[in-house]
């Protein structure tokens, strides 16, 4: 009997756990249909994507108390000790990491002169999304993959639950 | 209907980019852009600046540009 018991409250919970996710991602799917037919300037889009923002920025304060890798003062310490010190890193890597700050100033750098010059001839970056993002269908998929960048930011990369905070029933 | 300056420059600047991210997933080596933002994900701070970029884009995106 209690094996039989067993064995149904796991069906159960498989059960609960399915519908939970289909509701969900019924959920989210319709949040990006209905966000697709929102335009610029109006409030609902205001109100929408606040209320994400605000929504993310709690998750993350929430899920990550206690679970960040590092202390802010050693990871700013790092940065200073690797530029101090780059000679004795991998060149490799120094070589990269220097590339990609390149690669952000210019593509910043670019965009700024356009939006600093006005002129059709220099379309910024965001004219260039808005080309996508003016059709429904564009703003949703934009949408999704800006919501998606949001969880990853919020819950990504957190220390894992160490064996203590379990025991001691602690969820940061 | 040619490309004009800007997206040229635009078009020069994604080909440049996919180019490199490319390059640095097949050398295991080279720093890839997964890793840069693992590193700024390591603390509150490197967090925070994310969430702020990403905050400040939605709301340019999707509640500024015309």
């Amino acid at each position: 009997m209690p094996t039989d018991l067993l064995h149904t409250k796991s069906r159960l919970q498989k059960a609960v756990g399915v519908a939970l996710g289909v509701s969900m991602t019924v959920g989210v799917v319709l949040y990006l249909l209905w966000e697709g037919r929102l335009r610029y300037y109006s409030t609902p889009s205001r109100v929408s994507v606040v209320s994400t923002i605000a929504a993310i920025l709690i998750v993350a304060t929430l899920l990550g108390h206690g679970r960040q890798i590092d202390r802010s003062r050693l990871w700013s310490t790092q940065i200073s000790t690797a530029t101090r010190e780059w000679r004795s890193l991998d060149r490799r890597a120094v070589f990269s990491v220097v590339v990609w700050i390149l690669l952000f100033v210019a593509i910043v750098g670019w965009d700024l002169y356009s939006f600093s010059r006005e002129v059709h001839q220099l379309p910024t970056l965001s004219y260039l999304i808005g080309r996508v993002t003016r059709f429904s269908l564009g703003r949703s998929a934009v949408y999704a993959l800006w919501l998606l960048a949001g969880f990853c930011i919020c819950i990504g990369h957190r220390r894992p639950r160490s064996r203590l905070d379990t025991r001691e029933g602690r969820s940061s | 209907m040619g490309l004009s300056t800007g997206e040229l420059v635009w078009t020069a600047l994604g080909a440049l980019l996919t180019i490199w991210t490319s390059i640095t997933f097949f050398h295991s080596r080279l720093v890839t852009v997964i890793e840069i933002v693992r590193w700024f994900l390591r603390c509150w701070v490197g967090r925070a600046l994310l969430l702020l970029a990403w905050g400040e884009a939605g709301w340019h995106l999707f509640c500024q540009h015309p």
